[in-house]
C-alpha cells in the first residue's frame, strides 16, 4: 500500500495504490490524519486509480475521514475508481456522500478551482 | 353444529341464525311469552293484576308483540271483558312511547291508574268492603308488580347498568317467570301436573345456572306459589326452598349432580317436615328431571346468561372505561415524548447554530482585548473596519497556508503587533475548535436522545391508536361476539379483539367451553361469521375449568429457514437473526461488522442485537435502524457494519427488504432471480442516514437470499454468478440451496477473502387445514 499526498490551496490530493484491505486500512488513515490534524485541509480528493482492491476496512477509512470533513463543511471527491473498487461504492451508497468523477480536472473544476 | 360439511348451509344458517339470533339477543320471544302468560293469571276472586303492569313495564321496548300477546293471553282465560283491558292500553302505549325512561314513581302511577281503568265496570257497580279491599289488593299488587317486571324486562333484554350488580334483576325475573306460570297451575295430564312439572324444572334451571343461592330463592318463589291454597304453605315454601339450595350446592357436578340435590332436598324435607312436604309427585319430579336433562345447552346458555351474567355486564363497562383511560393516557404519554424530542432536536440545532456564531465572535473579542488594547489603531481595526478586520483574520485562520508567509492583507500592512496578533489568534482558534467538536458530539448524543424518545412516541402513538380503534370500532363486535356466544351456551370469561386498524383481526377468548361435538370448531365459525373474516384457531391453552383460545387470519405462508456460513479465520464478524416482530411479521436480520475476526464480529453483533430488541419491543425497522445508527455512531470510532433486515409478512404475503451497506441480495421466483440492491450506507458512523426499502411480493415456492459481501466478492465471483448459480438450482429445501450455494462459492476460489454467510427464506403456501375438521 503506497500513499501520495499533494496540496492545491485548501486541497489534499491523496493518491492510494495497491490493496485497502484491514492491514493497510491504517497506513491510510494515519496519512490523511496527520494532514488534518494540522487544520489546514478543508477538501479531500482521493486519487484511486492504481488503487486495486478496497474492503470494509478500508470503507470505514474513507468515511471516517468524511466525518472530519463534514463537521468544517468540507468535501471528499474520489477519481479513477477500479471496477471492484466501484462496486463497494455502489453497494454501500458511498458514492452519495463521495462524488466519483472520472479524473482530477474534473474533480478540481467540481469544487470550482 | 357446525362442522366442515356444513359448510354449504352456511348461508342459510347464518340467516337462520341471525333471526333467531335476533329474535333472543332482546329477549322480544321470552318477554311475548311471559306477557301473554301473566295476561292468563287469574288470583282469587278475579284477581288480574299483572296483564296491565307487565304491558306498561315493556312496551317502550316491544309495543306491537307485547300488546298482542297480553290482549290473547287474557282472552284465552276464558274471561270477558277485553274491551276495557285495551282501554288501559292505549294510553299506556301513548304515554311510555314518549316517556321511555319513565321513574319507578311514575310507572308505578301508571299502573295504578291503567287497573282502575279496567275496573270501570266494577267500580261504575254496587260495591261492598270486601271489593274495596280486593281492588285495594289488586292495585298494590299492580304497582308493586310493574316495578319487579320493569327489572324483569331488563334483565330479558340484557340492559346494563351499573346499578345492577347483585341479585336484584335475575330474582326479579325469576318472580316473574314463577308469578307467569301460575297461569297454567290446573293443566294436568294423567297423573302429571304442568305446573309442578314446569316450577320443577324452573328451580333446577335456576341452580343449575347461579348456584345455591339463585335456586333457594327460585324454590322460595315456587314454594310461595306452590303453597297457595295449601293447608300447610310454610312446608311447601321450605321444602321447595331447600331443594333449591341443595340443588345449587349440587350444580357443580354437572345436571346429575343438580338433580340429585334437588331430589335429597325433597327427602329431607319429607323426613322432617312429614306428609305435607310431599309437594311434587313422583311422576312430576321425574318428568321435570328428565326435561331438566334434555334441555339443550343453548337454552341453558340463555337461562345462565339471563341470571347470572349481570356481572359479567358490568365488568365489560369497567373494561371498556378502562380501556378508554388507557388510550387516554398513552396519547398524553406520546405526547410527551413527542414534545421531549421536538425540544432536544431544537436546541441542539438552535445552540449549534447560535454557538458558532457566539463562540467566533468571542474568539475576537478576547483576541482583541488582549493583544490590541492600546494601540493606536484599535478604533480603526475592530470599530471603524471590523468587517475586514475579522474576514482577514478568518481568512487566515481558515487558510490552508503557513502563517509565516501568508498574511499579506491590509491588516499585516497597519499592525505593529501582527505576529503576537496572528499567534493569539490561531491559540484562541485551536481552542474554539476543540470546543466546537466537543459541542458538536454533544449534540450528536442530543439528536440520539431526541430519535430515542421519538421512538418511543411512535412506540406509544400506535399503541394508543390500536387501542382506540379497539375501543372504537372494536366494541361492536366484541359485543356481538360475545352475544352470539353466550346465547350458544359459552360462557365467557373474556373476549378481547385486536389488531382490526390493521385489517388483520386476531381474537383472544377466555371461555368454558361446553361439551358436544367439536364445540370449537362451533366457534371459530362464529367468530369467522361476526369479524367477516375466516379466522383459524391459532391457540388453544386449557387452563383448569377453561379454555384460552385464539384466533387470527390464516396465514398464507409459512416460512423455512437455511442458513450456511464460512469463517474466513476463527471466528466470523457475519451474524444473523430471526425473530416474530411485536406485530407478528417475520424478520431475518443478517449483519456483517467492519473488518474480520473478533473485532467485526462484536460489530455485527452489536448492530443485530439493538436491531432485535427494537423489533421486538415494537419499533418499525425504519425507525430502529435509524435509531441504531445514531447510537453506534456516537461512539466515534470508525467502526461499522451493514444490515441487511428482511420483512415478511406472512398473512398479507409481502415482504419488505431494508438494506445498509449490505451485499445484495436476490428474490428467486420460479426460474427468475431477482438482484435487490439497496444502496444505502453502513450503520454506525454517519449520522442521519436513510435506510432505503424495497418491497416485493411474494409467492408460494419464492426463495428470498441474503448474502454478506463474502459471497459476492471473490475470486470469479460476482452478483451474476450468485444470480446464476440461484437460477439453476431447483425446488429443493432452503437449508439445501444455503449449502450449496456456499460450497459453490468455495469451490470456486481457494479460500474465502472474507466471512461468507448464506441465509435463504422458502416461501411455501401453508396448508389449508381448518381446524374444525380437526378432532378435539
Amino acid at each position: 500500500m503506497k500513499v501520495a499526498k499533494n496540496h492545491r490551496g485548501d486541497i489534499l490530493i491523496v493518491a492510494a495504490a495497491g490493496e485497502l484491505d484491514h492491514h493497510t486500512a491504517a497506513v491510510l488513515k494515519s496519512s490523511i490524519q496527520e494532514e488534518l490534524d494540522k487544520g489546514r485541509v478543508r477538501h479531500i480528493i482521493l486519487d484511486l486509480s492504481a488503487l486495486t482492491f478496497m474492503d470494509s476496512s478500508g470503507l470505514g477509512v474513507l468515511l471516517g475521514r468524511y466525518k472530519e470533513l463534514a463537521k468544517w463543511q468540507g468535501n471528499m471527491l474520489a477519481f479513477g475508481l477500479h471496477p471492484l473498487v466501484e462496486k463497494l461504492f455502489l453497494m454501500t451508497g458511498l458514492n452519495k456522500l463521495i462524488p466519483v468523477y472520472a479524473n482530477l480536472d474534473e474533480c478540481l473544476r467540481a469544487m470550482g478551482v | 353444529m357446525i362442522n366442515k360439511e356444513s359448510l354449504p348451509l352456511a348461508g342459510f344458517r347464518s340467516l337462520a341464525g341471525t333471526v333467531l339470533d335476533k329474535l333472543f339477543r332482546n329477549g322480544i320471544f321470552a318477554t311475548t311469552i311471559m306477557a301473554a302468560l301473566l295476561a292468563r293469571v287469574v288470583i282469587g276472586e278475579g284477581l288480574r293484576p299483572f296483564a296491565i303492569p307487565f304491558f306498561t313495564a315493556v312496551v317502550p321496548v316491544h309495543p306491537v308483540l307485547v300488546g298482542l300477546s297480553t290482549i290473547l293471553g287474557y282472552l284465552s282465560a276464558g274471561t270477558g271483558g277485553a274491551l276495557w283491558l285495551l282501554l288501559p292500553l292505549v294510553p299506556i302505549f301513548l304515554i311510555r312511547i314518549r316517556a321511555p325512561t319513565l321513574g319507578a314513581g311514575g310507572m308505578a302511577l301508571l299502573a295504578i291508574g291503567g287497573q282502575i281503568a279496567f275496573r270501570i265496570p266494577t267500580l261504575a257497580g254496587p260495591m261492598i268492603g270486601y271489593d274495596w279491599m280486593l281492588l285495594l289488593m289488586e292495585l298494590s299488587l299492580a304497582a308493586t308488580g310493574v316495578l319487579i317486571f320493569n327489572q324483569a324486562g331488563m334483565a330479558l333484554r340484557q340492559e346494563a347498568s351499573a346499578s345492577a350488580e347483585g341479585l336484584e334483576r335475575p330474582l326479579a325475573l325469576v318472580v316473574t317467570a314463577v308469578v307467569a306460570l301460575t297461569s297454567i297451575a290446573g293443566i294436568e295430564f294423567g297423573p302429571f301436573s304442568l305446573l309442578a312439572i314446569v316450577v320443577g324444572w324452573l328451580i333446577l334451571m335456576a341452580a343449575s345456572a347461579g348456584g345455591s343461592g339463585t335456586g333457594a330463592c327460585a324454590g322460595i318463589i315456587a314454594g310461595v306459589l306452590a303453597g297457595y291454597g295449601h293447608i300447610y304453605p310454610a312446608v311447601v315454601v321450605a321444602t321447595f326452598g331447600v331443594a333449591g339450595l341443595l340443588a345449587g350446592i349440587f350444580s357443580q357436578w354437572g345436571r346429575w349432580g343438580t338433580m340429585a340435590g334437588f331430589a335429597v332436598g325433597i327427602l329431607a324435607m319429607l323426613v322432617y317436615g312429614g306428609y305435607p312436604a310431599v309437594t311434587l309427585s313422583l311422576a312430576d319430579f321425574c318428568s321435570a328431571s328428565l326435561l331438566f336433562l334434555l334441555t339443550p345447552t343453548s337454552i341453558r346458555g340463555i337461562v345462565k346468561r339471563l341470571l347470572v351474567n349481570q356481572n359479567a355486564e358490568w365488568v365489560w363497562e369497567y373494561q371498556l372505561r378502562l380501556r378508554r383511560a388507557m388510550v387516554l393516557k398513552l396519547q398524553k404519554l406520546a405526547h410527551i415524548f413527542s414534545r421531549l424530542a421536538i425540544s432536544f432536536r431544537d436546541n441542539s440545532g438552535v445552540e449549534r447554530m447560535a454557538g458558532s456564531n457566539l463562540q467566533m465572535s468571542r474568539v475576537f473579542d478576547q483576541l482583541s482585548c488582549s493583544v490590541c488594547v492600546g494601540c493606536i489603531n484599535y478604533k480603526r481595526c475592530w470599530e471603524k473596519e471590523l468587517y475586514s478586520t475579522y474576514s482577514q483574520l478568518m481568512d487566515y485562520l481558515t487558510s490552508p497556508q503557513e502563517t509565516d508567509c501568508s498574511f499579506d492583507g491590509l491588516l499585516s500592512r497597519r499592525c505593529h503587533n501582527i505576529e503576537q496578533l496572528l499567534s493569539q489568534a490561531e491559540s484562541l482558534y485551536r481552542q474554539y475548535a476543540s470546543e466546537r467538536r466537543w459541542a458538536e458530539k454533544v449534540n450528536e448524543c442530543r439528536d440520539v436522545v431526541s430519535e430515542q424518545l421519538r421512538g418511543v412516541s411512535d412506540v406509544l402513538a400506535g399503541l394508543s391508536k390500536q387501542v382506540r380503534l379497539d375501543v372504537n370500532c372494536r366494541q361492536d363486535l366484541e359485543g356481538e361476539l360475545a352475544q352470539r356466544l353466550m346465547s350458544w351456551g359459552v360462557e365467557v370469561l373474556d373476549l378481547s379483539v385486536l389488531g382490526t386498524e390493521r385489517n388483520l383481526p386476531q381474537v383472544s377468548l377466555q371461555a368454558k367451553v361446553p361439551a358436544g361435538e367439536n364445540p370449537i370448531g362451533a366457534i371459530q365459525a362464529m367468530v369467522s361469521d361476526v369479524l367477516g373474516q375466516p379466522l383459524q384457531l391459532v391457540e388453544n391453552l386449557p387452563t383448569g375449568e377453561t379454555n384460552k383460545l385464539t384466533f387470527a387470519i390464516p396465514v398464507k405462508y409459512q416460512l423455512e429457514l437455511g442458513v450456511a456460513q464460512a469463517a474466513k479465520d476463527d471466528v466470523s464478524g457475519d451474524c444473523f437473526n430471526h425473530l416474530q416482530t411485536a406485530t407478528g411479521k417475520h424478520a431475518y436480520l443478517l449483519s456483517d461488522g467492519m473488518g474480520k475476526g473478533n473485532r467485526a464480529r462484536a460489530e455485527s453483533d452489536q448492530a443485530l442485537v439493538l436491531a432485535r430488541d427494537m423489533l421486538e419491543a415494537g419499533f418499525s425497522a425504519e425507525t430502529a435502524i435509524k435509531a441504531i445508527n445514531s447510537l453506534l455512531a456516537l461512539r466515534g470510532n470508525e467502526s461499522f457494519a451493514s444490515l441487511d433486515l428482511a420483512v415478511v409478512d406472512v398473512a398479507k404475503g409481502q415482504i419488505d427488504i431494508y438494506k445498509t451497506g449490505a451485499a445484495p441480495s436476490f428474490l428467486k421466483s420460479g426460474g427468475e432471480v431477482e438482484e435487490i440492491s439497496g444502496a444505502g450506507l453502513p450503520i454506525g458512523i454517519v449520522p442521519g442516514i436513510e435506510p432505503r426499502q424495497e418491497v416485493r411480493c411474494i409467492r408460494d415456492g419464492d426463495y428470498l437470499v441474503l448474502v454478506s459481501d463474502g459471497i459476492v466478492d471473490g475470486h470469479d465471483r460476482n452478483e451474476d454468478w450468485v444470480a446464476t448459480q440461484l437460477r439453476a438450482m431447483g425446488n429443493v429445501g432452503a437449508s439445501v440451496m444455503a449449502k450449496q450455494l456456499l460450497n459453490r462459492a468455495d469451490k470456486l476460489g481457494a479460500k474465502f477473502t472474507d466471512d461468507a454467510t448464506v441465509i435463504v427464506v422458502r416461501v411455501r403456501e401453508a396448508k389449508k387445514n381448518p381446524y374444525w375438521s380437526q378432532a378435539v
